[in-house]
């Protein structure tokens, strides 16, 4: 006998005296409601939150809501963040790009793959996020203190933010070289404070709702926004 | 197939698995949890992959890395063994997992991607190539691995009762006392 089955052996021996518990199902319910306080997508939100309009001045938007359309998010959306907003980063299919903490997403034609060190430790995977094709939108996706949001659309983003209890974040803008299929982008920032701390177990509704987020065109002409909801 | 019925088919073999990776039987209950309710966040996708269990081997294998690196875990790497509990009581259910065997010691003395090769390779009988893609590292360094933990397994005791033990297998032995975690990508 060869050491491989030597080392076979041994281990069918060794595990055919063990017998795991019956499949925890009360438990293994409790880790996914206290995983899903950690992981929230919205991604519901489609072409009913599409708009147009245009930033005036520094900072103020006004907003000439298409096809009088109820005004998703746009008291909350009027304030751009101070500094300079990130500029556009273009990456090629499957490169990776680094969120912080060793995160990091990559793109495809039709896919973003998000891979967070909490979720997916040393290991090279990545959970994807893909929309229908052909539609228009904009939503959002967190995980572990990382926001993403993802514009679809024809529409070319020059500026992502998001709004979280008051204050607006500008988000970093990534696009697939040579397509303008859709613009993804990322920003560490703090949960809602109504999500912070004890929750009931379930949380009745989303702890990352009443988050706006905000696409710009070029000239600050608003290509869509929405404010999340359960 | 919906996600009860695959993990709770799943589950006794994870654990088992789990088990041999961690030497411990609650933790490998633990991490087997952990896992599939990862796995059950991104169901409607693992689903349509062509093998979703290779995807939760990958997962299982990763997030007990990942547990390892954060932890750094060393009650079970102790160079110095406990008393080593009755027969009865070594390979007799929980109990027995409890007082650990000769295996399983031998096992957790490996470096933790080493450990992993050899558990996939000779416990799940996963090739080179889909032993590599679980790791997500080169199917060298599979065999290297590999051959390093079957090295060391073979001088140890918890393998005396197994004959033959002519060990050589066809593969490299090179430095069998390097005792570092050697994966990478």
């Amino acid at each position: 006998m060869d050491t491989e089955d030597m080392v076979r052996e041994a281990l069918r021996a060794e595990l055919a005296a063990v017998e795991p518990g019956e499949w925890p199902v009360g438990a293994m319910q409790d880790r996914v409601r206290r995983r899903q306080r950690g992981r929230w997508a919205v991604r519901a939100v489609t072409s009913a939150a599409v708009v147009t309009g245009v930033v005036l001045g520094a900072g103020m938007l006004s907003t000439g809501w298409g096809s009088g359309r109820e005004q998703v998010g746009a008291a909350s959306a009027s304030v751009l963040p101070a500094g300079t907003p990130p500029a556009v980063v273009v990456v090629r299919p499957g490169q990776r790009v680094q969120l912080g903490q060793g995160d990091w997403m990559s793109l495809t034609s039709d896919e973003i793959c998000t891979h967070i060190v909490d979720a997916y430790g040393g290991g090279p995977g990545c959970g994807g996020w893909s929309w229908a094709a052909g539609t228009t939108g904009i939503n959002l996706q967190y995980e572990d203190g990382v926001y993403q949001l993802a514009y679809y659309g024809s529409e070319q983003v020059a500026r992502l933010t998001i709004e979280v209890d008051g204050t607006t974040y500008w988000v970093t803008p990534v696009v697939l070289a040579g397509t303008h299929s859709y613009t993804t982008g990322y920003v560490r920032a703090p949960l809602p404070s109504a999500a912070r701390g004890p929750q009931k177990n379930p949380p009745k509704k989303s702890p990352i709702d009443g988050i706006t987020m905000v696409a710009y065109g070029a000239g600050g002409k608003v290509l869509a926004t929405s404010t999340t909801t359960s | 197939m919906d996600f009860e019925t695959f993990a709770s088919a799943r589950w006794p073999r994870l654990v088992r698995t789990a088990y041999l990776l961690t030497g411990d039987h609650h933790e490998a209950e633990d991490l087997v949890q952990a896992t599939l309710a990862k796995v059950f966040t991104g169901w409607s996708r693992i689903r349509r992959l062509d093998e979703p269990d290779a995807y939760v081997h990958r997962a299982l294998i990763n997030n007990n890395l990942s547990r390892y690196r954060r932890r750094r875990v060393m009650q079970f790497l102790t160079p110095v063994l406990p008393d080593r509990a009755s027969p009865e009581s070594a390979y007799g259910g929980i109990s027995g997992i409890e007082a650990k065997s000769e295996l399983i010691r031998a096992l957790t003395q490996l470096p933790p991607r080493q450990r992993a090769v050899v558990v996939l390779r000779y416990w799940d009988d996963l090739s080179e190539q889909q032993t590599a893609e679980a790791l997500g590292c080169s199917v060298g360094n599979v065999k290297s691995q590999a051959s390093r933990g079957l090295s060391k397994l073979r001088a140890h005791p918890a393998l005396a009762g197994y004959s033959g033990g002519t060990g050589l297998d066809g593969m490299d032995h090179r430095d069998n006392r390097d005792n570092r975690d050697g994966g990478g990508k």
